[in-house]
């Protein structure tokens, strides 16, 4: 019987980077790996909880749970994140914030508890997609001699908060991506999901620190893009590299790996996936 | 009952600019703390059996606190029974007014210190300066701030935003107006070379020594600093008065307790099995001793510690100051401690702030100064949950209605329409038509108005794409595959 | 007696070394007294360059140098003479309780017959280490300290641990030794075999 994964693209790839799904759907099809996409999914609510709106975060993570429970109980498929940083949400925030949003709502302890009890149950079933695929794929698709060198970020919370994630450039460079981390690669880029948009300024100043790091790789090494599993990240650097008129492509990870699946790993088509983006 | 702390008046942007304007200040705090980072987990490395030591600090640590009342009682009754005097204090002004009685009955004239957060954050220095008592901090880094009117903008390195050519200046300065020899050159040796020999004196004639506290022993009534330029051990051992002024929460239960955490401030703080200095004051002098205080005064302060036991910030109280946290976080790299505003900076200090004095000043830190990157949390050898309290406090703010709201609104009308498959839907569709409306370009700001503002001001801001997943998922479903 | 173990001793010598601490080798309690006289710039001084914190016990025969450069606390001593003589000597020596091989630091107890100013005022701290007062840890030598206490019924006043010279990294982060304290600290570690019979 094949794999069956469900798949939590997380707003952002939904709306700004589709392709990064896409991706992310084609490289686990190329494996067997059957993929469903439970469609009532939303947004696993970290901005609002970051933001201390608890509540507000506490309704969508009950869609989650509900959405992703599919009626039926015994349903243990993985649930594969197109995010390090929502996964972590999902794992270490959820049962403990539907158990007290419950409480907060005058619902019973009883009830409380039972919404815990299946946010754990979720939160078990959850993962980060590249660590996944580490986890359960073969080496490669297509074993390659290629090795295009990448700046590789490897977000916070990826990085602090779910344990194994320093396997992450080692799952990349297996297939041709030779994933480099920049110096102080453990600093934040600053993005910090809201604290983007309410502390520009510091947030920014963060990005330019980072940034400076990652030119240096693209100078040394010439990396030829950078890429990440964290897409909030990735948009914010991105928008920051644009601003500074700098064309270095930045693309979710799922890309890469797909691009390594096709031996397409060339600079040319790193190129193109992003020309492909937001047209 | 809420403490009080003294605070920068100025509003976040303005102490936020001047900081990220002043390129020595980053370029050093830059340099040290990732020095300190980097030895710390060097030590750590090396010495694999602290993590057991560590554990186990902080599971006494924390009972400690939570016992703490009967523990302050044992620790007063050992002291008094070894010839020193105790006071509690309950808020900041009770804990100047009690020092500044000893000095007046002790018609004291002149004060040296050794380094004390908790006399930054009673205003100590200012309190004995309108009294006409002279107090000359000792730590050279807290001599030089002092020098320059300035508050610490880091808890182990207080001049750290200084670099020679400035504290030379204010050497001369000083130099000149006592009537002495300057520093030989801008050298950082001649400069240690001239505070040493301007605080000797100054050590030799003092009335009185304030010493703050790294730890407090219940069980014996040990006080215990740790310093790493030798000026407490003067401060101790040379004026005949001794004022120690500490909080209640650096108390640990008994000896045991003390062997397992006397290591760890130094450890994650400079990466170093013990400071040059460990000092215990166990007692006045005795009769016939070469050294020590006639007189040992402890004043325990309270300022809005004590509310927080039983309460989920409890933890808090278990920090021992090593600075591991201040050290790894990003945000403190790029501002330093002033831009904080308060006596205590970095990730516990935007924690502690508004907690120990009820939000009644900078209720803006805790959203403003942390990009909940979980750096600290690594790093803080207590323990302590410094994201998640970072997370309840801003909580907090919004329920009290501190923040501004804008963003209060978005967010809410946010989670309305996020909540369902539908109103996600709706979202992005409204979305698209606002930008069709509004923008020139098509982008993502309609999701989450208003907001979309300040990312807009340095960034680019990113593209709804023509086709987001879901509508790609379905339409494949619906080719067939 | 018990051989004392020579890998404790060496790894004190390392640790110590590693905290800036120096050492003295001597082979001979004689060598001792021209070293310190060397150290201490001697000839230099119109006033006693030497200032020891008392409590000798086994190093008794310190008291047999030249008294001319040589000041010894002792208890029923006027503490104001003998501040100032620490304040204006050149080296100070003592003794310690105990010394932990991996921490490179030593325990110092205040008492009557045994003054911590020579360890503090003057810039050369000389320490004299019995090769049995050097225990394995830490966390074991402050063990020691209170049994010590409760063996004697008496806590010591002060008592201070030294784990390298007086430093500072206040200016730029760089580090500068000798702030307040002694900016050199030296090690004597000293075989019962020497200490006992005269060379
Ligand atoms: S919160 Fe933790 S890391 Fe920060 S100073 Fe306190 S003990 Fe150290």
């Amino acid at each position: 019987m094949p794999i069956t994964v469900q798949l939590f693209v997380t707003c952002l790839a939904d709306m700004i980077r589709p392709q990064a799904a896409i991706a992310a759907v084609h490289v686990l099809e190329n494996r067997g790996i059957q993929v469903e996409f439970p469609e009532r999914q939303t947004c696993c609510g970290q901005f609002s909880y970051n933001a201390g709106y608890q509540h507000e975060a506490a309704v969508m993570a009950r869609n989650f749970v509900q959405v992703f429970e599919s009626g039926s109980p015994e349903d243990s498929a993985d649930i594969v994140a197109l995010s390090g940083s929502c996964a972590a949400m999902v794992i270490n925030t959820y049962p403990q914030l539907l158990y007290e949003d419950a409480l907060q709502q005058r619902k019973s302890e009883t009830e409380a508890r039972e919404w815990k009890k299946r946010a754990e149950k979720i939160a078990h079933r959850v993962q980060e997609w590249s660590m996944w695929l580490d986890r359960h794929g073969e080496a490669s698709l297509a074993p390659t001699d290629m090795s295009l060198p990448v700046v590789y970020h490897l977000g916070c919370h990826m990085r602090r908060l779910l344990p194994g994630s320093e396997r992450a450039e080692e799952f990349l460079k297996d297939k041709g991506i030779d994933a480099r981390e920049p110096e102080n690669a453990e600093e934040c880029c600053g993005f910090g999901g809201t604290y983007s948009f309410t502390e520009p300024v510091l947030s920014t100043a963060l990005a330019d620190d980072k940034l400076a790091n990652i030119q240096r790789v693209v100078d040394d090494a010439q990396a030829v893009c950078l890429t990440s599993a964290d897409l909030g990240c990735l948009l914010h650097l991105e928008g920051r590299l644009r601003r500074q008129k700098s064309s270095l492509p930045v693309c979710h990870v799922a890309e890469l790996v797909e691009l390594a699946d096709q031996k397409k790993l060339t600079p040319a088509y790193v190129q193109e996936l992003v020309r492909g983006g937001g047209e | 009952m809420a403490g009080q702390l003294p605070f920068d008046e100025r509003p976040w942007p303005e102490r936020r600019d001047a900081a990220l304007q002043n390129q020595t200040m980053r370029h050093t705090i830059g340099f040290v703390t990732r020095r300190f980072t980097l030895v710390k987990q060097e030590v750590y490395r090396a010495n694999p059996d602290i993590e057991a030591s560590r554990t186990v600090a902080v599971g006494q640590k924390r009972k400690a606190i939570h016992d703490l009342p009967e523990l302050l009682e044992r620790f007063r009754t050992q002291v008094e029974e070894h010839g020193g005097h105790t006071y509690l204090a309950a808020r900041a002004e009770d804990a100047v007014d009690i020092a500044l009685n000893i000095a007046r009955t002790n018609q004291v004239k002149s004060v040296i210190k050794s380094k004390s957060m908790v006399t930054e954050e009673i205003e100590l220095n200012q309190a004995f300066g309108k009294e006409g008592i002279a107090v000359r901090e000792t730590d050279l880094g807290e001599y030089i701030i002092q020098l320059a009117h300035e508050k610490p903008s880091h808890i182990l390195a207080p001049a750290v935003h200084r670099n020679r050519h400035q504290v030379a200046d204010l050497f001369q300065e000083d130099a000149a107006q006592k009537k002495i020899a300057p520093p030989h050159s801008d050298d950082i040796e001649d400069l240690t070379r001239y505070a040493r020999e301007r605080l000797r004196q100054e050590f030799l004639q003092a009335d009185m020594g304030v010493t703050g506290g790294n730890f407090l022993v219940a069980e014996t009534g040990t006080l215990v600093l740790i310093t790493n330029e030798g000026n407490a051990d003067m401060v101790t051992s040379l004026p005949p008065v001794l004022v120690s002024i500490v909080g209640v929460e650096k108390m640990v239960e008994n000896w045991t307790s003390l062997q397992e955490i006397i290591q760890q401030p130094a450890m994650s703080g400079i990466g170093r099995h013990l400071s040059s200095y460990t000092t215990m004051i166990h007692a006045p002098k005795s009769s016939g001793s070469a050294e020590g205080p006639e007189q040992w005064h402890v004043i325990l302060v309270d300022n809005g510690r004590m509310a927080l036991r039983g309460t989920k910030f409890e933890d808090v109280l278990s920090c021992i100051r090593c600075g591991a946290c201040l050290n790894v976080c990003p945000v403190f790299r790029e501002v330093g401690g002033h831009a904080y505003g308060s006596v205590y900076p970095g990730p516990i200090g935007i924690v502690e702030t508004p907690l120990l004095t009820d939000f009644q000043i900078l209720p803006e830190l805790p959203s403003k100064l942390c990009t909940l990157c979980h750096a600290c949390q690594e790093a803080c050898p207590m323990d302590i949950s410094l994201p998640q309290h970072i997370v309840s406090l801003r909580h907090i703010v919004i329920k009290r209605h501190l923040n501004s709201g804008m963003v209060g609104w978005t967010l809410k009308t946010w989670a309305r329409f996020w909540g369902t498959a539908s109103g996600y839907r709706r979202s992005i569709s409204l979305a698209r038509v606002m930008q069709r409306f509004y923008g020139k370009r098509r982008n993502a700001s309609g999701l989450i108005p208003g907001m979309f503002a300040g990312w807009g001001q340095t960034r680019e801001i990113p593209q709804v794409a023509p086709q987001t997943f879901h509508e790609w998922w379905q339409d494949r479903n619906q080719k067939g595959e | 007696m018990l051989g004392v173990d020579e890998t404790i001793v060496q790894q004190f010598e390392e640790k110590w070394q590693s905290n800036a601490g120096k050492l003295l080798h001597i082979n001979h309690r004689e060598e001792l007294e021209d070293l310190i006289l060397d150290l201490s710039a001697a000839d230099a001084f119109k006033e006693k360059p030497i200032v020891v914190g008392g409590s000798l016990g086994q190093w008794e025969w310190i008291r047999t140098w030249n008294p001319e450069k040589v000041s010894i606390w002792s208890p029923g001593d006027d503490p104001e003479v003998f501040r100032h003589q620490c304040a204006n000597a050149s080296l100070g020596i003592t003794g310690c309780a105990w010394a932990a091989a991996d921490a490179g630091s030593v325990c110092l107890y205040s008492q009557k017959d045994s003054s911590l100013l020579p360890s503090l005022l003057p810039p050369i701290h000389v320490v004299l280490i019995a090769k049995d007062q050097i225990v394995l840890s830490f966390h074991e030598g402050m063990g020691k300290l209170y049994q010590d206490a409760h063996d004697q019924g008496l806590w010591p006043s002060l008592v201070k641990i030294v784990a390298g010279p007086s430093m500072t990294a206040d200016i730029e982060g760089q580090l500068i030794l000798g702030v307040h304290g002694p900016r050199d600290i030296y090690a004597v570690i000293i075989d019962d075999s020497i200490g006992i019979q005269p060379n």
